[in-house]
């Protein structure tokens, strides 16, 4: 009979803002239950934005050390998917800028996105499938800033204000972004059709 | 334009193993330094030793895959180039050179009229698209072979190198024995020196000391044998297949130029030799130190010196050098966190506490601030 008071006391799952406290408070194993909980929204997100599994692990490490660095920080921890969501766009757009300052070097090959492979889910509708292949087509071409803005926009289906929250830019710079991205996107359809 | 129920990312996400999440996180921990003390402060404090790592993965993404076992490069004059047990390729503007096992070349200082090599070990195969207004010239001791658009072998035989044997596949090439006049070599023919030659100092073309005698005869350059034999006489019919298509490099690179020591870095670290890999590097800085490539160069080479060699001096050299040529931001960011950690590990407190405190007031949002803050410590 104890176990039902227990869990009413005791909720299973904490919240993340209590996993938070209990990381300040010195408790270690909150930042893997904290970890575990976001790893996979974060790798998704990450894998998105990169067009493809190469530096996932990489980017997922770098926002979760940077992010559980400054936990302090965070004003509202239950905010704390979107604040390492955040993370993981700058932690994106530091290594693609060096993704192509090494290509423009010759130090690095350049990638290109096979989108037929990234699209992994059985489910996915043939039209959102097509969708995602034509912003993963024309990825490459567009500056940084327009790519993480029109993944964010269109394949994580953020809305302007979001998108801006998450690049930490105003929402007329991700407006302009947003422009560019789309105008290169109806050019690339128009080219495919 | 939020998608009506599921965003289409929904449809899109890596496929993650569990041994992977587990990898990440154990990485994670051992990127996080110790606690601080009881003010609650900033509690976690991050170590970025695998930082480095990431880099290198990254850009050195670049530079990833290890196709080929232990090839040693060398960089004095010129650059050596030489293969172990296994055979090795590289490219240069105007042609593909394939070293067979345990051969050694050294491309010499590139002129624009011409390109010199000296085959200074085994046996190495050229594919050459010729070029008249730049000759192509190899040399092996004595033997100075000049290319009219061909393949070709240049192989040093004998116990100690002292027979030099030119096979010819396909085309023709103008053959220059010692100080005799050149004589043509045409598809199918072979050419080997049965005498003693001098060798080629590294970088530079040999300047022949002895004319060899010589004896031509019919061959199939496809392999050279190791016997001493002067005369290979096999028959047309073995010859080769047809050579590969012309080399893809552009030929306006010339290879001692920024260009060309960064293919050799490239090459050099696809076969997994990262001493070649930093002497290319380090070859490049130095003499190209206006080329845009020289501060990510120097940058590299000091990744490698610090993470791969062990170089704590060479990397903290490399580093600083880099960062006064002038690199990107990011770059210059990872680069003097670099230098903190190194001052750190080579004790020298005062640098250290100095580099430090400049990173901190320079970079007061860097992921590296953690690590950086913990550094030069009195110990």
């Amino acid at each position: 009979m104890t176990a039902p008071l227990r869990l009413l006391k005791s909720p299973a799952r904490p919240t993340d803002a209590d996993l938070i406290r209990s990381i300040l408070d010195g408790e270690k194993s909150a930042a893997e239950v904290l970890f575990r909980r976001h790893h996979s929204m974060v790798a998704g997100l990450a894998y998105r934005l990169l067009a493809g599994d190469a530096d996932v692990d990489d980017v997922a490490q770098d926002a979760f050390v940077e992010a559980l660095r400054s936990l302090s920080r965070l004003d509202n921890p239950q905010a704390f998917a979107s604040w390492i969501g955040s993370i993981v766009v700058r932690v994106v757009g530091k290594r693609l800028r060096q993704r192509r300052l090494l290509e423009k070097l010759g130090l690095r090959r350049r990638e290109w996105t096979d989108v037929d492979t990234l699209v992994v889910s059985p489910s996915c509708p043939e039209e959102v499938a097509a969708e995602l292949r034509a912003v993963y087509r024309v990825l490459g071409k567009l500056t940084i800033e327009a790519r993480l803005a029109l993944v964010l926009r269109r394949v994580e289906g953020l809305t302007i204000e979001e998108t801006a929250a998450q690049m930490q830019l105003s929402m007329a710079t991700v407006k302009r972004r947003l422009a560019e991205a789309e105008l290169r996107l109806t050019k690339s359809r128009s080219l495919d059709s | 334009m939020r998608t009506a129920s599921r965003p289409p990312g929904e449809f899109l996400r890596p496929q993650i193993s569990e041994e992977r999440v587990r990898q990440t996180w154990a990485k994670i921990q051992a990127r996080q330094g110790a606690r601080r003390p009881a003010s609650g402060a900033m509690p976690v404090v991050m170590k970025w030793a695998f930082v480095p790592a990431a880099l290198v993965a990254l850009g050195v993404g670049a530079f990833a895959v290890l196709r080929r076992p232990a090839p040693r490069m060398a960089v004095g004059g010129g650059l050596t180039i030489a293969s172990e047990a296994e055979p090795r390729s590289f490219e240069l503007a105007e042609a593909q050179i394939e070293l067979q096992p345990f051969a050694s070349v050294t491309v010499g200082s590139a002129q624009p009229f011409e390109q010199r090599l000296a085959v200074t070990r085994g046996a190495v195969r050229f594919h050459v698209v010729h070029d008249p207004a730049r000759r192509f010239v190899v040399t092996a001791g004595g033997v100075e072979v000049d290319d009219v658009g061909t393949v070709f072998t240049v192989a040093r035989e004998g116990k100690d190198g002292e027979l030099v044997r030119v096979s010819v596949a396909s085309g023709d090439v103008q053959v220059r024995v010692g100080s005799q006049a050149p004589r043509p070599l045409h598809e199918g023919e072979s050419l080997t020196t049965p005498e003693p030659l001098p060798e080629a100092p590294s970088g530079s073309p040999p300047a022949p000391e002895r004319p060899p005698s010589v004896s031509v005869g019919a061959s199939a350059a496809t392999s050279v044998p190791s016997s001493n034999a002067v005369v290979d006489a096999s028959p047309p019919s073995e010859s080769p297949p047809p050579p590969p298509p012309p080399v893809g490099a552009a030929r306006s690179a010339d290879p001692i130029s920024a260009k060309g020591l960064l293919a050799a870095a490239t090459a050099a670290r696809q076969a997994g030799d990262l001493s070649a890999e930093a002497q290319a590097l380090d070859t490049l800085r130095r003499r190209f130190p206006r080329d845009p490539r020289a501060p990510i160069a120097g940058f590299e080479l000091g990744i490698i010196r610090m993470d791969q060699l062990g170089n704590r001096r060479g990397a903290l050299e490399a580093l600083r050098a880099a960062i006064a040529l002038g690199p990107g931001a990011s770059f210059r960011e990872d680069a003097e966190a670099r230098i903190v950690v190194l001052l750190d590990e080579l004790d020298d407190a005062t640098g250290c506490s100095a580099s430090r405190d400049a990173f901190l007031a320079r970079y007061p949002e860097s992921v590296h601030r953690a690590s950086v803050q913990r550094r030069c410590q009195t110990r």
